[in-house]
């Protein structure tokens, strides 16, 4: 090796030692308002006592035990100090009202020491959340400073999130949702916060939604960041960083639940209905009230969107409906002219779509329209409640489309408060926006009722408190219930949806914060998913 | 995965059409790297990033801001798709005199085309990452009439893109054939030693054909922005394919390049709209490559000779 | 006697490195480990694709393929759950390699009488033929949700750990580099070059250019298996 050779191995060994010792980048994507939706300067928590501890597998299920808790870096964490913004809001700032959580069963109250343990899903033996675990007892603050918990500070609250902002459409529907968490965070701040503390919100991008980068994020998020919960993660890797959470003994507060293994997650607290019910839900619509001989699929190549759409087909067939042509597509269609002609050319009374990705269907909604095609008791599908919808669907399908979502569109507190914090959410809202606004909320509401000295357990204790039904807030209609055997309860976020029929390509909410563009379907507007949760029907075969 | 044993001949013709329709994007970016590889014996994957260039840049140039929100310009297509020509030329120009200079012309070829390869990754990511347009889609400068044809709707900006491929063809077969920088680029795409000794102006001429590539691939991106939409994956895949119909050709034949262009496209259509049945796209795929495959061990049976030693020697 | 010393030395400079690369992971934190191990197994998928394009001058578009598919294989058969075959880590190892070499090889054989922009062409074509059909098999892969693969515990060591696993990976990176360098040096390699710089001459000293083709190709299978089989836990 030359001598300059050496030098430069120097210089890298040196910088590799730098970067580990802590004093690496922030999150790439750390929201500028989450900055300001926390303090300007967080003091810097003592090393926590509770380091991850060890989750008390009894099998050997392929769930990773933590045996070693890493040793926090001696450098002071990185905090994310943006510019207090809030601190210049307005007195008037609206808390959002309307929002409460009431813990209706005996023996309900939060801080019960006793939660029920959740019943292990097949191949997972997952550590008792609220279960004693390596946490300070309730009561005993760590330090004498208000850091009850690792994330906890006197001043603020940690929380953070995995988005993956390189997904298609990505800038449209992921950098919204994070804007309006960052927003539901600012209202609550500006409204003197959790006990004074502030809700700080960091956001790790993980980029397509990749799950070796959304491991590195958990790791960055939980080791390096300190956070206290983790926040709605709008990530396909949102499934795969559950054993992540077991190993950290740490919860996510509003899980998007694209996987159905969310809702059994007792790490987990979805804030949205799984695909898989969002598809019984459809399925049941479409056989109730559009009633069609014979439906074409369009699915996503995944198999979770496959899943969805053997149960769609399994829902109709069995009420006498005739699967006439199924049409797979990528995250990243190309021109899928090709499958309009073979669709048209098969003539389905109805199509029904779990694309989950707005691209694609656009795609497909696009090119019909160019082939002057439509069903002729034209389209449903989920996941597509978006103000945005109007500018990539156009025209053609008005009158003959609907989609299904969790929230009411748009609620008038949420809109006030997206407006005052996030304006360049205008035109952009979406239902994955919503169930993150309520994410923070219900999080908020949920510390509150922990009290002054909050630790993971309490959190967990709260949230799994029997009988306990979160509110989504005003206007949004839509609740939850995450106590274990409660998490399928009828008439709520698990099992109850809404359908809305598209009236008009201008989609933009109106001033006024109504919804435009959609409209409560006039036949049956509330739809539920009957079928039972561990329902028989899998329908893992390919087509 | 299954093979379907059916034939619907309901969608023959429409896809057939729509085969044809789709096959302008690839035969122009198709066009562009036979035109390079002759000049340079290199597939100049910098190609992939101007198509990139293309759509992106296009989209920002044209798209009209939202809410006042984008600092965009708001240009028309036309000017826009103008703009992106010239950006395109400039770019490539410039390539064309870097790798066909003195210094790096004489580089393996395989270095010069893991060159070009960086190059492109690093366009397609510095522009994804800088301007936020993942699937959108732009405005055509041609407007979207339709005609209808054999039971397929085909837009006036299909019916544009296959036009100017097209003309394209025709035009530089005739240069290439009747004009003295034709004769110039056949003796280089023959040998390169041998030009430089008889006074061809080898780099002169090479980063003239790059600039003419360079602008045919930027075009192509516009016209891809406006026709399939902005995506890096996808649009890559566009182009990715378009190499693979160069192959048909053997890199030589502008012609050729184009057929092949029309037969991937008709085959990939003909696939995806059932003509065989309903294939699984595992099997789509499957069946697009060992079409190829096939065309291309049976042109390189019936014609070995031409330019296999370029071939053989180049990447 | 002077000579025989030189030689057994190991440089100073490349045990300073050593112990940077060792010594820091004590002291760095997970995400950063997790970080550069996930880079070192792409190195290794890296040192293939020399092989076939610095060393054989052939460019192979496939690599990215082989190594998802050896992960995908190496993470299906040695999980339990969701139908996995639960093997040992180091057998089910050696069935993605073995599965991957074999593609390679079928990729060599199938182009042995071509070359250049046709090998080009052709392993980009099986590229997007693996993301198409292997990928996507919701048995092999789990789907976009992920399925776990549970970190080995090879001779009685634990590789639970972030700082366990790096560890172990670069253990493997520094013997395939070690085997490369020895490789490199021996006939073969230098034979390998040769075809890789002048066809004509190889075949004139009676090097067989399609015999060392297919050996190029093989070697980048095999990396590629390697770092596919680390990359599933």
């Amino acid at each position: 090796m030359t001598r300059a050779g050496s030098v430069v191995a120097v210089m890298v060994s040196g910088a590799l030692i730098l970067a580990a010792c802590g004093s690496g980048p922030k999150s790439p994507s750390a929201s500028p308002i989450s900055g300001s939706a926390g303090s300007a300067e967080a003091a810097a928590a003592p090393a926590p006592e509770a380091a991850p501890g060890t989750a008390p597998t009894a099998d050997s299920a392929p769930q990773s035990a933590a045996a070693s808790a890493a040793t926090a870096p001696a450098g002071a964490s990185t905090s994310a100090s943006g510019s207090p913004s809030s601190a210049s809001s307005p007195a008037s700032a609206s808390a959002p009202a309307g929002f409460k959580a009431s813990a209706a069963a005996k023996g309900g109250a939060p801080g019960a020491s006793s939660a029920a343990v959740p019943g292990p899903t097949p191949g997972k033996q997952a550590p008792a959340p609220g279960a004693g675990a390596a946490t300070p007892a309730p009561g005993a603050p760590a330090g004498g400073n208000g850091s009850t918990d690792v994330g906890i500070s006197p001043t603020e609250i940690k929380t953070g999130a995995i988005n993956m902002h390189g997904m298609p459409l990505g800038n449209l529907l992921v950098d919204p949702m994070v804007r309006g968490m960052s927003a539901a965070a600012a209202a609550i701040n500006d409204a003197g916060g959790v006990y004074g503390r502030k809700l700080k919100y960091i956001d790790c991008d993980d980029g397509p939604g990749e799950t070796s980068r959304a491991k590195a994020c958990m790791k960055k998020l939980v080791e390096q960041d300190k956070i206290f919960s983790m926040l709605t993660t709008l990530s396909w890797s949102s499934a795969a960083i559950g054993d992540d959470l077991a190993r950290y003994q740490i919860p996510l507060v509003g899980a998007w639940a694209y996987s159905h293994t969310e809702w059994k997650d007792p790490w987990q607290f979805p804030t949205h209905m799984s695909m898989l019910h969002e598809a019984f839900a459809g399925a049941e619509w479409v056989r109730d009230v559009i009633k069609p001989k014979t439906f074409g699929l369009i699915c996503l190549n995944a198999p979770e969107m496959q899943k969805a759409c053997s149960n769609v087909n399994k829902v109709l067939t069995d009420a006498g409906a005739k699967m006439v042509h199924k049409v797979d597509v990528s995250l990243t269609p190309g021109d899928l002219s090709a499958e309009v002609v073979a669709m048209r050319s098969a003539n389905p009374d109805h199509i029904i779509h779990y694309v989950i990705n707005p691209a694609s269907i656009a795609k497909f909604v696009v090119d019909a329209a160019q082939q002057q095609y439509w069903p002729p008791k034209g389209m449903s599908g989920n996941h597509l409640a978006a103000e945005i919808l109007g500018e990539i669907f156009g025209d053609w399908p008005v009158n003959r489309y609907w989609t299904n979502t969790t929230y009411k569109l748009w609620g008038p507190e949420y809109m006030a408060t997206i407006r005052k914090y996030a304006p360049n959410n205008q035109g952009l809202n979406h239902h994955i926006v919503q169930a993150g606004y309520v994410a923070t909320n219900i999080f908020a509401n949920a510390m509150k009722q922990v009290g002054p000295e909050p630790t993971r357990q309490k959190l967990l204790q709260v949230l799994n408190t029997p009988g306990a039904i979160w509110d989504a807030g005003p206007g949004l209609d839509q609740k939850f219930m995450w106590a274990p055997g409660q998490r399928d309860s009828d008439g709520t976020g698990s099992r109850s949806e809404y359908m809305y029929k598209y009236v008009d390509a201008n989609t933009t909410a109106s001033k006024d914060n109504s919804p435009h563009g959609f409209a409560p379907d006039p036949d049956k507007f509330n739809i539920t998913d009957t079928y039972p949760d561990d329902n028989p029907i899998e329908g893992t075969k390919h087509h | 995965m299954t093979l379907g044993l059916q034939f619907n001949g309901n969608v023959f013709a429409p896809s057939v059409v729509n085969g044809v329709a789709s096959a302008g994007l690839y035969g122009l970016i198709a066009v562009a790297m036979v035109l390079t590889f002759r000049v340079s014996r290199t597939v100049a994957f910098l190609h992939g990033g101007l198509v990139l260039m293309g759509t992106i840049f296009y989209w920002w140039l044209t798209t009209p801001n939202r809410f006042g929100v984008g600092g965009r310009p708001g240009l028309a297509p036309w000017v826009g798709t103008v703009i992106i020509v010239v950006l395109g030329a400039v770019i490539a120009g410039v390539y064309g005199l870097v790798v066909t200079g003195n210094r790096m012309a004489g580089w393996p070829r395989v270095t010069l085309t893991t060159f070009s390869l960086a190059i492109m990754l690093l366009i397609g990511g510095i522009l994804f990452e800088t301007i936020d347009a993942e699937s959108q889609t732009a405005r055509t400068p041609f407007g979207r009439h339709t005609v209808k044809i054999f039971g397929q709707f085909v837009t006036s900006h299909q019916i544009a893109t296959l036009t100017i491929t097209a003309v394209v063809v025709v035009v530089l077969s005739v240069v290439l054939k009747a004009t003295r920088i034709g004769i110039y680029i056949r003796a280089i795409a023959d040998n390169v030693a041998g030009s430089r000794l008889v006074g061809v102006p080898i780099n002169r001429v090479g980063t003239g054909v790059y600039a003419v590539s360079g602008a045919l691939s930027a075009l192509a991106g516009s016209l891809l922005a406006a026709q399939i939409g902005l995506d890096v994956g996808g649009n890559l895949g566009v182009f990715l394919r378009a190499l693979m119909v160069c192959i048909l050709g053997g890199f030589n034949s502008l012609a050729l390049a184009l057929a092949g262009a029309v037969l991937l496209g008709v085959v990939d259509n003909m696939l995806r709209a059932g003509v065989f049945g309903a294939l699984s796209m595992g099997t789509q795929e499957l069946v697009v490559f060992a079409a190829i495959f096939g065309a291309v061990l049976a042109i390189n049976r019936f014609r070995p000779q031409q330019g296999s030693e370029a071939l053989a020697e180049g990447l | 006697m002077n000579v025989l010393k030189q030689k057994a030395a190991v440089p100073p400079r490349l045990l300073l490195v050593a112990a940077v690369a060792v010594g820091w992971a004590f002291v760095g934190n997970n995400y950063w480990i997790f970080t550069v191990t996930a880079g070192l197994m792409l190195g290794i998928a890296g040192l293939g694709l020399m092989t076939v394009v610095g060393w054989g001058r052939e460019i192979s578009l496939v690599q990215a393929g082989l190594t998802g598919t050896a992960a995908y294989i190496t993470g299906y058969a040695s999980r339990s759950a969701e139908g996995g075959w639960g093997l040992p880590y180091l057998l089910a190892v050696a069935v993605a390699v073995a599965a991957v070499v074999a593609l390679s090889l079928l990729v060599a054989l199938a182009t042995s009488k071509l070359s250049g922009i046709y090998i080009m062409v052709l392993t980009l074509g099986l590229q997007f033929l693996i993301e198409r059909t292997v990928f996507t098999s919701r048995r092999l892969t789990g789907g976009i949700t992920a399925i776990q693969a549970p970190r080995p515990s090879l001779f009685g060591v634990e590789l639970n750990s972030d700082r366990a696993f790096y560890l172990f990976t670069l253990a493997v990176v520094s013997l395939l580099v070690l085997l490369l360098m020895r490789f490199r040096r021996s006939r073969y390699g230098r034979a390998l070059m040769l075809v890789g710089v002048d066809r004509k001459a190889a075949a004139a000293a009676g090097i067989s250019p399609r015999r060392y083709k297919i050996l190029a190709f093989a070697l980048a299978g095999l990396f590629a298996g390697l770092a596919g089989a680390l990359t599933a836990p």
